[in-house]
């Protein structure tokens, strides 16, 4: 009863590979002319024996695998060793039926032995042939001592991998859930439809996705809709509607045999049926009847119920996916000899595949306001972890020169890039519910209640405009508004997450990320390169849609990467006393190869202050200034002491961010009723610090004590104030005095 | 669950036996254990220490055994316990104790009879350690029973009187289920010995006064019947089993304990003569052979000992095997510890224990990668070249 005993020797040339490996599988099993026999065309089998060894009263469950097992290596005539042996059994009796990590063969072809997990392949590059034939036989040793199935607690399912190519791809638990529950389509046939589609944009028309239940109650509205849906001129249709039939034994069988027949034509499958109590002809006829079958491709499902769990599912079901073609005259028209195909079943991508995959924290329901090149990025990041609450804002339209570095491809050049990616993001979840996953095509500006969807704010589009309209804008309480952005020609990524009830802001933010040029050497060289460079050059973000942004794509997506893992990161925070985030990716590739490094600073929140005259400016101190002032009131006390303040003024948020001080210049002189601020020196340290931040940060403002607790300003105050705001208008920059009384800050401001 | 185990380690004339339960319970029977075994690069010593590290479990990232059984205290069984086994206080083990790759005992077994005659260093560690755990538990000290200071004492007191602690004690006869603090469903221990009359005994040896146990496994809880019963005899000699049988039999426990029967049996002493007579010249004792019958469908013998030769030597004695083979199904039954898989690299025997008996496990590595490099066994080789 072996199957070598009809196979033929093989006479011709081997490969100096293939005679290696034949003279080591000699060596190993002690053969000294090992036979070469030929299996087919493309391969040769050597036969050997595995001496098992069995428990001492024989082997478990009395599986019929013996002290002696013979067994063939096949090899590939040409492409051994890239391509892997396999082990098959020479027994023609072999128990495969009862066997797990088999793969799926039939009575007329040897058992063939499943090894590894993974690809055989990729597995046997990494081995010697010697280890691979020690694993044969633990592999024999397992199935006699009943250790096949690591978890004994559940069943393998039969190993169509490799076997068959085509693919049906549906949810398991979807029809797991229907044929557990008998929900039969018509109360005498055990079956149910499902409804899904032939996957036209998949280059094999025999891949077939199901995606939905169809109760009897439903179906005529579907059906009608599908036949309106198959008369349009479509040619944009991704996939032809088609129903899925699911069958299972009507008497709820348990069956614990693996398949080893493959039911290769309708006869044959008719026969399959009928050994498991289903007329499948007139089910079909039955079915074609009542309008559910559409189309020509047919995919059936058989539910084999197994007496443990799955591996891998939820469910005690395995599906035997076939597919058959009928003839144009319909199912009463098909002859036995009709050729039915097997179809191997993939899960589909899903929220919980993706989440079990990424294996990322999760971020929040994310409003992403931008879709260009950096947002695309980040959206498709976020997605593919499993967030299925995206909304995605961008008015603009996917152009040729997108193409560099936007995530989307050629075949959405003329499509709005918010709509574009929602519709992929949906495509990626077919069998999940997606209706969050929303596109807003207007500019941001108009957004509104949208933001009650959302607890982020993901602005990627570099725009002052946007960040002064998400600035004024009521956000909700739990709401956190980030921003990310590349500057410096793609050396630098920063991104910007605003801390607990909105303090510190993102002005606030991006501000200090220049202020922190005076300390930090890539935001330096950043600052004093933008200093000199071209406005449209500055950002990518809204400026990318310029052909004038030069970055390359691969350098857009190492920010990505980065902003990407910070955003799900900073998703972890506390809400509740959060402090704002300033985070710094940098690429250096001025000394050769790339170096790359990243920083996090904490920023605390910002104390705020009020114009006491009544201007509508805001006076927004860095953490940690106040407390600095008050320290130095206190130290010279009772006299007067002052200084500069070291920020920025914005004139479209009326707000001046405050981040330094300096304290008593030269030349400075404090008495019991006045201070006199000096200048010996202050011009060059200004200018300094003006040359770090790229003209961005400097002199805002003045600040002196009052310790005899006047507060308000002095007539003196007010005289300077005149003379200082016909000064400052020249800059310009508005008039800001900040009174330092012993226990309170004020501040005026004058434009 | 994982099947249960048991594994043989090949350490020449000694015994080092390694049990396995399905839960991941611990047992070691004996040690022979040199303290640089883990730095050897002689492919013909198996690195026992790097083996039987590699078989444990970590508890806070020190290794440990659920329960230690030293069946005597002669060198062959325990060498090395003193350099590879932590002693004291185990709230005390740190990372000093941690880099040593040193073992707790949650639990020890200690039979009173086999070790107040001082004869190593390795057997007086034993007894010492034992001892600080029986003063825990005499002085009811709160962490008496903690892991690493659970004690079990097996068979009778000698000169010490430890009557007071006799709620921890086992005696020849009784079946012990609970293993460092945990009831076991499918998995239990008969005590055969030691025996109260080698206390009176004038040729008393720690020999005769091996600890010797049954280690019975089910496949169920439910399931009467064993799916696999080991037998581990020390060094026990002919005597003591003619007692065991006797004892065993008047209990009637050979048939409701199945206490004589066995699918393994570790050949006391080594695969000594002594198993079977005094003397060579004298015959086999019946007694012996009786004990051998037992023997159940497919079962094995291991002689843990050194290359099993056609000489005088004993132990290893060579007739002793052929005993043993005569009362097996067939001579590839009788497994010599020094010659598995091969001579020139020996390896542990392991056997895994289903439910239809114990199966000799092939290896379970898959070997190396297709790329290597030598470490320092190739390095260290002198290098003549011309």
């Amino acid at each position: 009863m072996l199957r070598s005993s009809s196979l033929q020797p093989y006479a011709d040339d081997l490969s100096v590979e293939v005679q290696a490996a034949i003279q080591e599988i000699g060596q190993y099993f002690g053969i000294p002319n090992p036979k070469v026999l030929i299996l087919d065309h493309w391969h040769v089998v050597v036969p050997v024996v595995y001496n098992v060894s069995l428990p001492s009263r024989g082997a478990v469950d009395g599986i019929d695998i013996r002290e002696q097992e013979p067994m063939l290596i096949r090899l590939s005539l040409n492409s051994y060793p890239h391509a892997a042996p396999f082990l098959l059994s020479d027994r023609k009796d072999f128990p495969r039926s009862r066997l797990s990590h088999l793969y799926f063969t039939t009575d007329d072809e040897p058992a063939r032995l499943c090894l590894v997990r993974n690809n055989p392949h990729e597995w046997f590059a990494t081995i010697k042939l010697r280890d691979f034939l020690d694993v044969g036989g633990q592999w024999l040793y397992k199935a006699a001592t009943g250790q096949l199935d690591e978890d004994g607690d559940e069943f393998d399912p039969t190993r169509l991998e490799g076997n068959i190519g085509l693919k049906h791809i549906y949810r398991y638990d979807l029809i797991n859930e229907v044929v557990s529950q008998n929900q039969r389509f018509i109360p005498d046939l055990p079956a149910a439809l499902f409804i899904g589609g032939q996957l036209l944009k998949a280059g094999k028309v025999d891949s077939y996705q199901t995606n939905a239940h169809v109760p009897f109650i439903v179906f005529e509205k579907v059906r009608n809709a599908i036949a309106i849906l198959s008369t349009e001129e479509n040619e944009e249709l991704v996939a032809n509607p088609v129903f899925t039939f699911v069958f299972w034994d009507p008497d709820g069988a348990m069956d614990n045999l693996y398949l080893t027949s493959r039911p290769k034509n309708y006869g044959q499958l008719k026969l399959f049926f009928s050994l498991r109590g289903i007329d499948l002809h007139q089910a079909l006829l039955k079915l074609e009847m009542l309008g559910a079958i559409p189309r020509l491709g047919l995919p059936i499902v058989f539910a084999i119920k197994r007496p443990r769990r799955v591996i891998g599912y939820n469910g005690n079901y395995e599906f035997i996916n076939f597919l058959i073609v009928l003839p144009a005259e319909g199912v009463a028209a098909i002859d036995d000899s009709r050729k039915v195909k097997l179809q191997g079943h993939i899960e589909p991508f899903s929220k919980d595949m993706a989440v079990t995959l990424s294996d990322r924290n999760q971020t929040s329901a994310s409003l992403y306001i931008g879709a260009g090149s950096l947002g695309s990025k980040l959206i498709l990041h976020d997605a593919r972890s499993g967030n299925l609450q995206i909304g995605i804002c961008d008015d603009d339209t996917m152009l040729p020169h997108n193409l560099a570095r936007h995530a989307l491809v050629a075949d959405r050049l003329g499509q709005n890039k918010a709509e574009a990616l929602a519709s992929i993001i949906k495509q990626f979840y077919s069998a999940d519910k997606t209706d969050k996953i929303t596109a807003i095509t207007s500019n941001a500006i108009y957004l509104d209640k949208e933001f009650q969807e959302y607890q982020c704010i993901i602005d990627t589009t570099a725009s002052v405009q946007v960040m002064n309209f998400l600035i004024s804008k009521q956000l909700p309480t739990n709401t956190r508004y980030y921003k990310a952005e590349i500057a410096d020609a793609g050396a630098l990524g920063l991104l910007y997450a605003e801390g607990y009830n909105r303090n510190p802001r993102m002005d606030d933010l991006v501000n200090l990320a220049s202020f922190n040029a005076t300390k930090i050497e890539q935001l330096r060289t950043w600052r004093m390169n933008d200093a000199q460079r071209e406005v449209t050059t500055l950002n990518v973000g809204l400026g990318c849609s310029s052909t004038t942004s030069v970055m390359a794509d691969d350098t857009l997506g190492f920010h990505a990467s980065v902003f990407s893992r910070m955003l799900a990161k900073a998703t972890t925070q506390e809400s509740q006393g959060m402090s704002g985030i300033l985070a710094i990716s940098s690429l250096d590739e001025s000394k050769g190869s790339p170096s790359i490094s990243t920083e996090y600073l904490d920023v605390q929140a910002f104390d705020i202050l009020n114009c006491k005259a009544g201007s509508g400016w805001e006076v927004r101190l860095m953490g940690g200034i106040k407390e600095l002032l008050f320290a130095n009131g206190n130290r010279q006390a009772p006299k007067e002491t002052g200084g500069v303040l070291i920020g920025i003024a914005n004139y479209k948020t009326k707000t001046i961010h405050v981040f330094d001080i300096v304290v008593e210049p030269q030349g400075s002189h404090g008495t019991y009723c006045e201070f006199v601020r000096g200048n010996k020196g202050l011009p060059a340290e200004i200018d300094e610090i003006k040359r770090k931040t790229g003209e961005v940060i400097g002199y805002i403002g003045e600040w002196h004590t009052h310790p005899m607790n006047l507060k308000g300003l002095s007539t003196k105050d007010e005289k300077t104030i005149a003379e200082l705001r016909v000064l400052n208008r020249t800059v310009p920059i508005p008039t800001c005095a900040l009174i330092v009384t012993p226990d309170e800050l004020l501040v005026y401001v004058y434009e | 669950m994982a099947n249960p185990t048991i594994k043989y380690f090949p350490v020449g004339n000694g015994d080092m036996s390694l049990i396995t339960l399905e839960d991941g319970t611990r047992i070691q029977v004996d040690c022979k254990l040199t303290a640089k075994s883990d730095e050897s690069t002689d492919p013909k010593i198996c690195d026992v220490k790097k083996d039987l590290l590699s078989s444990l479990q970590k508890r806070d990232g020190n290794y440990y055994v659920d329960v230690f059984i030293l069946t005597h205290g002669d060198r062959d069984h325990c060498h090395g316990f003193k350099d590879n086994f932590y002693q004291g206080d185990p709230t005390k083990y740190g990372q000093k104790e941690r880099d040593q790759n040193l073992i707790i005992m949650d639990t020890m077994w200690f039979s009173p009879m086999i070790a107040e005659q001082y004869t190593n260093e390795d057997e007086d560690a034993h007894q010492c350690e034992a001892e600080r755990r029986l003063d825990l538990h005499r002085r009811n000290h709160l962490d008496k029973d903690k892991p690493g200071n659970r004690i079990k004492i097996i068979g009778y007191d000698s000169n010490k009187d430890y009557k007071d602690l006799n709620h921890l004690r086992a005696v020849p006869g009784d079946v012990v289920t609970r293993f460092n603090d945990t009831d076991q469903q499918t998995f239990s221990i008969f005590i055969h010995a030691p025996f109260k009359i080698h206390l009176d005994s004038p040729d008393k040896d720690k020999n005769s006064a091996s600890i010797v146990f049954q280690a019975r496994f089910k496949a169920y809880s439910w399931r009467s019947d064993f799916c696999c019963l080991a037998m581990f005899g020390g060094d026990s000699d002919h005597t003591t089993w003619a007692e065991i049988l006797e004892r065993t039999k008047r209990f009637k426990n050979d048939v409701n304990e199945e206490a004589l029967s066995w699918d393994l049996f570790l050949a006391p002493h080594h695969c000594s003569w002594s198993f079977f007579n005094e003397t060579s010249e004298d015959d086999v004792q019946t007694t012996s052979l009786e004990a051998l019958d037992y023997a159940r469908s497919g079962a094995w013998v291991i002689a843990s000992s050194k290359k099993i030769v056609n000489n005088d030597d004993n132990p290893p004695y060579y007739d002793a095997k052929k005993e043993y083979v005569k009362k097996l199904s067939g001579s590839d039954k009788f497994l010599n510890t020094a010659v598995e898989p091969k001579e020139s690299a020996p390896e542990p025997i392991v056997f895994d224990i289903t439910v239809n008996g114990p199966a000799r496990a092939p290896k379970k590595s898959t070997g190396s990668a297709s790329s290597s490099a030598g470490g320092a066994g190739a390095a260290g080789t002198i290098v003549t070249q011309g």
